[in-house]
C-alpha cells in the first residue's frame, strides 16, 4: 500500500528508534478481540435494523435534541429503557416504533439529567446487556449498570477478585518514582485506582497517593486524602505515618 | 461482490445484509483507529457504532471516487474529532486503559507494554487532529498517501506535510517522556 516516493513506515524505519517502532507495532495490533467484534457487529446491524440515529454527528447539533451524546449513560432510566430496548430488539428489528416508544414512556426517569435519553443512547447501552434471556447474569448486569462507569466498575471487580500482579507492578513503579517524580507517581497511582478500583493494595495506593501530593505542595489535598483514607480504613498500620506527615 | 460494489449498486437503500458485510470487514479496524484517534476506551464502541450509522444514512453520497475504506475513515475522522472537542474528553489522556489481557502475556511484559502505550497515547495526545490523522492512517493502518488525503479532504503534498510534522513531534514528545527511549535507531550510531 506504499508507493516509492512515500517515506518508509516507522516499524520499518532504520533510523526510528527502536522504542518507537515498538510502540507502532504494538499499536497495530491493538485490534479489538473476536468475541468484542461479534457483539459489535450484531449491535450495529440490528441498529441499523431499527432504523437508530447516530448519536453523535459531524453537523452542529441543537441542544437538547434526541439525538443528544449520551452523556447521561448511567441514570437509572436509561438502564431500564436499555433493558427495555434490548428486550424489544431481540424480538425482532422491526420494532423502531417500539424503541422511540419505549425512550418517550422511560425519559422522564432521566429528569435528573439535561439530556434527554434517546433511542440511540438505549441502544448503546442496550449493548451491555444484550442478548438478553442469554446470561444467567444479566439480573447483575444490569444492576450494575445504575452505577457511573458501571462497565467499568464490573469489569474492575472482576480482576480485583484475584490478586493481580499488574496491580503490584503500577504500585511499584509509582513508588520507585516517588521521590524523584512524584507527579508521575500521582499518575500511576490515579491509573491503578481506575484499573482496580477495589484492589487489593488499595491502601498503598492511597498511601503513595498522598505522599506524592505532600511532595508536590499540594498539602490541601494530601490532607482531604489523608481524612478519608482514616475513614476509609481507621485500623490501617499505615495510620501512624499518614498521621505524621500530614502535620 | 466487494462491499464498495454493494453501495454503489444500491445506494440509496442497501438492504441491512449487505451492510453487515461492510460491518464485518471493517469495523475491527476502524475500532483501532478510533482508539488512536483519541477516542476514550469506554466510548469507542459507541463512536464506531455511529460511524456505521452515519455511512448507511450516507451512503447515497459515497460515489466511490475514493475507496469504501477512505471513505469509512473519513466519517470516522471527523466523529472522533467531535469527540475530542468536548471538554470533559479533551482533558483527558488515555492512559493504560485499553485493555489488556494480563491472563495471556506475562505480568512485567504487560507492565512494560503499558508504559510504551501510555508514552505513545501521550505523544499522540500532543499532535494536532489534522496531524493525528494523517499519522494514525499511514503508520497504524497502513493507509497510502493517497487514500489519506481522500479520507482527510486534503491535497496529498499536505498529507505528506502533516505526516513529517507528526513524526517530528511524536519523536519529541517521546525523547521528553523518557530520554532513554529515543536512542538506538541508525541516525544515533
Amino acid at each position: 500500500m506504499r508507493s516509492d516516493d512515500a517515506p518508509v513506515r516507522l516499524v520499518e524505519d532504520p533510523n526510528a528508534s527502536p522504542a518507537l517502532r515498538s510502540m507502532v507495532s504494538q499499536a497495530r495490533g491493538e485490534l479489538p478481540t473476536s468475541e468484542e467484534m461479534e457483539g459489535f457487529s450484531q449491535r450495529v446491524n440490528a441498529a441499523i435494523a431499527a432504523g437508530l440515529r447516530p448519536s453523535v454527528t459531524a453537523a452542529p447539533r441543537a441542544r437538547g435534541s434526541m439525538l443528544a451524546a449520551p452523556s447521561g449513560k448511567a441514570l437509572l432510566g436509561t438502564v431500564v429503557l436499555a433493558v427495555s430496548a434490548a428486550g424489544i430488539l431481540s424480538f425482532g428489528f422491526g420494532a423502531r416504533g417500539n424503541v422511540h416508544q419505549a425512550a418517550s414512556a422511560l425519559a422522564p426517569l432521566t429528569s435528573k439529567s439535561p439530556v434527554v435519553a434517546s433511542a440511540s443512547l438505549a441502544f448503546s447501552s442496550a449493548s451491555f446487556v444484550s442478548p438478553i434471556g442469554t446470561s444467567p447474569n444479566n439480573a447483575a448486569t444490569a444492576v450494575a449498570l445504575t452505577q457511573p462507569h458501571a462497565q467499568a466498575r464490573s469489569r474492575g471487580a472482576a480482576v480485583d477478585a484475584v490478586p493481580n500482579k499488574l496491580e503490584s507492578a503500577l504500585l511499584e513503579s509509582a513508588r520507585a518514582v516517588l521521590r524523584t517524580d512524584p507527579k508521575r507517581a500521582l499518575q500511576l497511582t490515579e491509573e491503578h485506582e481506575k484499573r482496580f478500583p477495589n484492589g487489593l493494595l488499595s491502601q498503598e495506593r492511597e498511601v503513595i497517593a498522598i505522599d506524592a501530593l505532600n511532595r508536590l505542595g499540594k498539602r490541601d489535598a494530601a490532607k482531604s486524602r489523608g481524612a478519608a483514607f482514616g475513614q476509609r480504613f481507621p485500623d490501617s498500620a499505615h495510620q501512624p505515618r499518614l498521621q505524621q506527615s500530614l502535620k | 461482490m466487494t462491499s464498495s460494489e454493494i453501495l454503489q449498486l444500491n445506494p440509496r437503500t442497501c438492504p441491512v445484509p449487505d451492510f453487515r458485510r461492510i460491518v464485518d470487514e471493517h469495523a475491527r479496524f476502524l475500532w483501532r483507529a478510533l482508539r488512536h484517534l483519541g477516542v476514550r476506551e469506554s466510548d469507542i464502541q459507541d463512536v464506531c457504532q455511529d460511524v456505521f450509522l452515519v455511512a448507511h444514512r450516507r451512503q447515497g453520497e459515497f460515489r466511490g471516487d475514493s475507496s469504501l475504506r477512505s471513505w469509512l475513515y473519513g466519517i470516522a475522522i471527523r466523529l472522533a474529532s467531535e469527540h475530542r472537542r468536548r471538554a470533559h474528553v479533551r482533558r483527558e489522556i488515555p492512559t493504560l486503559e485499553p485493555a489488556l489481557h494480563d491472563q495471556e502475556i506475562p505480568c512485567l511484559d504487560a507492565f512494560e507494554k503499558s508504559e510504551l502505550r501510555h508514552v505513545f497515547n501521550v505523544a499522540l495526545e500532543q499532535l494536532d487532529d489534522d496531524k493525528r490523522a494523517v499519522f494514525v492512517l499511514y503508520e497504524l493502518e497502513e493507509f497510502d498517501m493517497k487514500e489519506i488525503a481522500a479520507a482527510v479532504g486534503c491535497p496529498i503534498q499536505t498529507a505528506y506535510s502533516r505526516l513529517h510534522s507528526a513524526r517530528l513531534r511524536v519523536a519529541e514528545s517521546i525523547r521528553a517522556q523518557h530520554p532513554d527511549w529515543s536512542e538506538g535507531g541508525e541516525h544515533e550510531k
